[in-house]
């Protein structure tokens, strides 16, 4: 191990195993040289991901007209970069969708951009 | 300016007893108060006990109405239709040299008046309560429980019913004598004159006082904290078990009291304090309560207690004198003062109300009305009725079938006639206290949100207008996403 | 109306534990089954839990709360199984062959006759008067839970600036939603040294936004008088008090409380079941029956969990073995040998099993262990062993067992 490299033990979000994932890289080049800990491939591949773009699935709500209930509650569905998260609340934030809505519906698509759309994650119906 | 022959000033116990009297009389009468409700103060802040009447000097009017107002207490709360329950003390000694208080205790409450008394052995006791500690015990069958605000709440609607004008959210910050009338001015700048000014400030009544130019004696806040424990222990406590008070102790030592609802109350502590509003608990208080409960209550766990609260005493005596002072009831000019009515003072209530309507008569003739009912009736919670009754209100009103507080069992149907009991701003105190919603284990963690729709959707009341105890206590900040007004 | 109904299983409560034990009676062969929900809507506190993470294990994906709960609603609604909802179970006594259970619905009243009832009524959150919070009583504190349910349910936002006490999960995830939709929380309290929520969720709801969580931390008091407006924070000196001269007033409007959460057996009190003082649910076999014959409990209601698939699969399990029961396959005659918490473990659910059986032991530890080995003995017999990098209070363990034909006294879980 050179004198240059960093590490970082960071706890998997991927699943609820927690798996507490130790990896050693070089600031500089940001090249990763040794990842342990983790008990699948996808924590594998999520700690690279991690410590220099971490990706997120928001979840938040979204105002129902004329529906049994004010809200229906929406997902994106992929995980998209923390640092859009702001942006993307803020269309959430002014938008609003008419009654019915059913769970898997798009209520956005591919918004700002991102490569996902938000969806409907609790049905509300027509009141 | 709106003129009353009496106005009474504070909506306590004291307050709505007297208003309730006096309902029966041709007098134009109103309570005015600063909070949004009745019983926001020490009323709803104490044990619920009816005390004997063994601790008070011969005598003094602590005795004397401690004892005809425990004489009175049955037959009022039948007439308000008030939880109420005549169980019993046993005032215990531990030792052998507390023996000759208990003793002092029994020829006290003999000299007063006091029903029933005996002195029991260890034998009797264990009979009455099994498990208690002690070796003899002052035992006071005239003791008993209440519910404090389903008692003021019934007084202030009874009273209402018969003509008596409740204003809320109003602060009395001046009174001036005109020979034959006092004219008041609030904060909010409202004026009412009256004949006769009745002070049951509560904490107070010495500033009112002084507003008159009357020269009361200050009071001093004294703060008693308290946990209230979990139904499930209900059947833990037959009665209740106070130790011997120590010689100058301004309260009665912590205990185990029994409520009407099943719930044990632990408590109270006795702390003089500075401000009048200060109604915080302490760690330290809490866990010497804790501590206390563990003790005096063996199968206690952590999870049956539910809530702490703090209540305050009005005292007459300074923190370095301690014990109890006696109440102050005195006619000034038409003004009556109330002032150091501490414990028995929830027991001394329809006694006082008696001996106040009887000054009134010193000034102004009064005359039986013809019309009055002593009586308010109230239908029992829903799902202590027969199941047949049951049935008959379902089918009258369908919302008698949705149970809105799941812990205390309280439906619909009864949670909207509680709000619409309330005769000042709609309060989340107020719903509590007129049906019980909330107050149960979770303490409104599911039904709050219920409350919160059916507020919204049955009585226009937006989550904007929504107070927990008076409208500057909103609930919410506000709506997340916009909602239009027509939904 | 009086409604009066015959059933084989009766369960209470359509959240996961209920519904998908409805499916594993139906699985089992029953048809005869009806499920009872208070609330308007089924689908329990998952309704509330829009985040995402559920259904990793059972569906390998990550799915919101609402539409994992949502799958087994559908499943029941197509294999014709009934959920009423708005209904409230307020009696239950048990007859000779069968259980009477009374419950209340908007405009009408249920009595109902089951063979055999299924307790899945989850838990609630523990209040400001559970853990003593000193101080005023002012409008702005709630529980963590309540505040979800105002936010994602009701389009109510509690307050604009707040103090999280506790750390559990669902103050967590509040600690987020709350930051997302403006608020801004200021800290997250906890006595203990370690978190009382998950990894996942100190990383993705505190560590994402900067919120800062103050460990072996205690309140000295909430201000106030009408609304809330600040709290006083102190960390805890080594003896457990709070160090005042370290104390900090932090300004807010709302206190979310997520200090935990307390199993609802008020329905199994009345019933007298057993409880177990630790787990506060009932004490149950390894097929998840309490100590009142007939009367099964899974999900929330029996023991806390974290993490809903396990909920599911411990349900289907009750909703198998009610069917046994029902069907009188079930011996009640087998002899019970009951299963000690010993060195570091907090508890284990079931807390009595029978011999030569087959059964899924749940169980966390009562700290933060690295290298952690838990066994499981019997006498001095080793019935299993398990090894664990890491392992704290807030993640339960699972572990299978075959439960040998002779043991010897009681069974015993330690972990070293």
């Amino acid at each position: 191990m050179n004198n240059d490299s960093t590490t970082k033990i960071l706890t998997c979000i991927i699943c609820p195993n927690s798996c507490r994932i130790s990896l050693t890289y070089d600031p500089d080049t940001q090249e990763i040289t040794s990842i342990h800990g983790a008990l699948c491939k996808k924590g594998k591949d999520w700690v690279e991901q991690e410590l220099f773009k971490p990706m997120r699935t928001l979840c938040s709500s979204i105002r129902i007209t004329g529906g049994r209930e004010p809200l229906a509650s929406i997902r994106t569905t992929k995980a998209v970069s923390l640092s859009s998260i702001k942006e993307l609340m803020e269309l959430i934030k002014a938008s609003s969708i008419k009654a019915p809505v059913e769970i898997g519906q798009v209520v956005l698509s591919e918004p700002l951009g991102l490569d996902c759309d938000v969806i409907i994650t609790r049905g509300v119906d027509r009141l | 300016m709106e003129q009353y022959d009496v106005l009474i000033i504070g909506a306590g116990v004291i307050g709505t007893s007297i208003a309730r009297e006096l309902s029966a009389y041709d007098l134009k009468t109103a309570v005015i108060e600063k909070e949004a409700d009745v019983c926001f103060g020490i009323s709803s802040r104490n044990s619920g006990v009816v005390h004997s009447g063994i601790h008070y000097a011969p005598g003094s009017l602590r005795a004397l109405h401690a004892v005809r107002g425990n004489e009175l207490f049955e037959e009022l709360c039948s007439q308000l239709t008030v939880p109420y329950e005549r169980i019993g003390k046993l005032t215990v000694a531990f030792e052998e040299s507390q023996f000759p208080t208990l003793e002092k205790l029994y020829t006290q409450g003999v000299e007063n008046g006091v029903p029933d008394l005996q002195i029991i052995d260890a034998k009797r006791m264990q009979e009455l309560q099994p498990g208690v500690g002690g070796a003899r015990a002052l035992y006071s069958p005239s003791t008993g429980i209440v519910g404090p605000y389903e008692l003021t709440i019934a007084l202030a609607e009874h009273a209402h019913a018969h003509g008596v004008d409740f204003i809320f959210t109003e602060e009395v910050v001046s009174i001036k004598n005109r020979s034959d009338l006092y004219e008041i001015q609030t904060k909010k700048g409202s004026q009412i004159s009256a004949k006769i000014i009745i002070d049951a400030a509560g904490l107070y009544s010495d500033s009112i006082a002084h507003l008159a130019g009357i020269d009361s004696p200050r009071i001093y806040p004294c703060r008693g904290e308290y946990y209230v424990l979990d139904k499930r222990l209900e059947d833990e406590l037959q009665l209740l078990i106070y130790p011997v008070p120590g010689n100058h102790s301004s309260g009665l030592g912590i205990h185990l009291t029994n409520t009407v609802e099943g719930n044990i109350l632990i408590g109270p502590s006795n702390d003089y304090i500075e401000n009048k509003e200060d109604l915080s608990t302490t760690v330290q208080i809490l866990a010497r309560l804790r501590e206390e409960g563990h003790e005096l209550l063996p199968s206690l766990t952590s999870s049956d207690f539910i809530r702490s609260f703090a209540g305050l005493r009005p005292k007459l005596t300074p923190p370095e004198v301690g014990g109890f002072g006696d109440f102050i009831i005195e006619d000034h000019d038409r003004f009556i003062l109330l002032i150091g009515i501490e414990s028995p003072g929830l027991t001394a209530s329809p006694s006082i109300a008696i001996s106040i309507r009887e000054m009134i008569a010193n000034h102004i003739p009064l005359a039986l009305k013809k019309d009055w009912d002593p009586s308010l009736t109230r239908e029992e919670r829903f799902l202590e009725l027969p199941e047949d009754r049951q049935e008959q209100l379902i089918a009258e009103d369908p919302d008698y079938g949705s149970v809105v507080c799941r812990c205390e069992g309280i439906t619909k149907a009864e949670v909207l006639q509680a709000v619409d009991r309330i005769m000042g701003p709609v309060t989340y105190i107020g719903i509590k206290l007129r049906c019980r919603a909330m107050m149960g284990r979770c303490q409104g963690g599911f039904c709050a949100p219920r409350i919160a729709e059916i507020l919204k959707t049955e009585r226009d009341i937006t989550i904007d207008e929504q107070f927990y105890k008076g409208i500057e206590s909103p609930m919410f900040e506000g709506l997340l996403r916009e909602e239009s007004p027509h939904e | 109306m009086n409604e009066k109904i015959n059933v084989s299983i009766l369960i209470i409560g359509a959240g996961p534990a209920g519904t998908a034990a409805a499916l594993g009676a139906k699985e089992a062969g029953e048809d005869s089954i009806l499920i009872i929900d208070r609330d308007t809507r089924a689908g329990g506190i998952l309704n509330q839990c829009i985040h995402d993470g559920f259904g990793l294990m059972r569906y390998k994906r990550a799915l919101s709360g609402p539409e994992y709960a949502q799958l087994d609603i559908d499943s029941c609604h197509k294999k014709n199984i009934p959920i009423l909802t708005d209904t409230y179970v307020h009696t239950i006594i048990k007859g000779d062959d069968h259980f009477t259970i009374k419950a209340i619905a908007t405009g009408r009243l249920y009595s109902i006759k089951a063979k055999a009832v299924i307790l899945a009524m989850g838990c609630r959150e523990r209040t400001a008067g559970a853990i003593s919070l000193p101080g005023s009583r002012p409008a702005g504190i709630y529980t963590a839970g309540t505040a979800q349910r105002l936010l994602n349910m009701q389009n109510t936002l509690v307050g604009r600036s707040c103090v999280i006490v506790g750390s559990g999960d669902i103050g967590l995830i509040m600690a987020r939603r709350m930051t997302l939709e403006g608020a801004k929380v200021q800290a997250v309290t906890e006595l203990q040294s370690y978190p009382g929520g998950l990894d996942r969720n100190i990383r993705q709801c505190l560590d994402d936004f900067d919120i800062p969580l103050y460990l072996e931390t205690g309140i000295v008091s909430v201000h106030g008088n009408d609304r809330v407006c600040g709290i006083t924070i102190a960390p805890l000196r080594s003896d457990r008090t709070l160090d005042m001269k370290n104390s900090q007033y932090i300004t807010c409007d709302t206190i979310l409380l997520s200090v935990g959460l307390i199993p609802e057996n008020e329905l199994s009190r009345s019933l007298d079941i057993a409880i177990d003082p630790i787990t506060q649910g009932p004490i149950v076999t390894g097929d998840l029956m309490t100590s009142c014959p007939g009367v099964f409990a899974c999900g929330n209601v029996l023991q806390v969990h974290d993490i809903v698939d396990l909920v599911s699969e411990e349900a289907k399990r009750a909703g198998r073995t009610a069917v046994s029961f029902v069907s009188g396959a079930y011996a009640d005659t087998k002899e019970l040998f009951s299963i000690y918490a010993g060195e570091k473990i907090r508890y284990c659910v079931p807390q009595v099993i029978t011999p030569s059986s087959t059964t899924t032991l749940s169980l966390r530890v009562t700290e933060p262990i690295t290298d952690a080995t838990i066994s499981i003995t019997n006498d001095a017999t080793l019935i299993k062993k398990r090894r664990y990098s890491f392992t704290q209070p807030s993640e339960m363990i699972q572990i299978e067992i075959s439960v040998p034909e002779n043991l010897v006294g009681s069974l015993e879980v330690n972990c070293e």
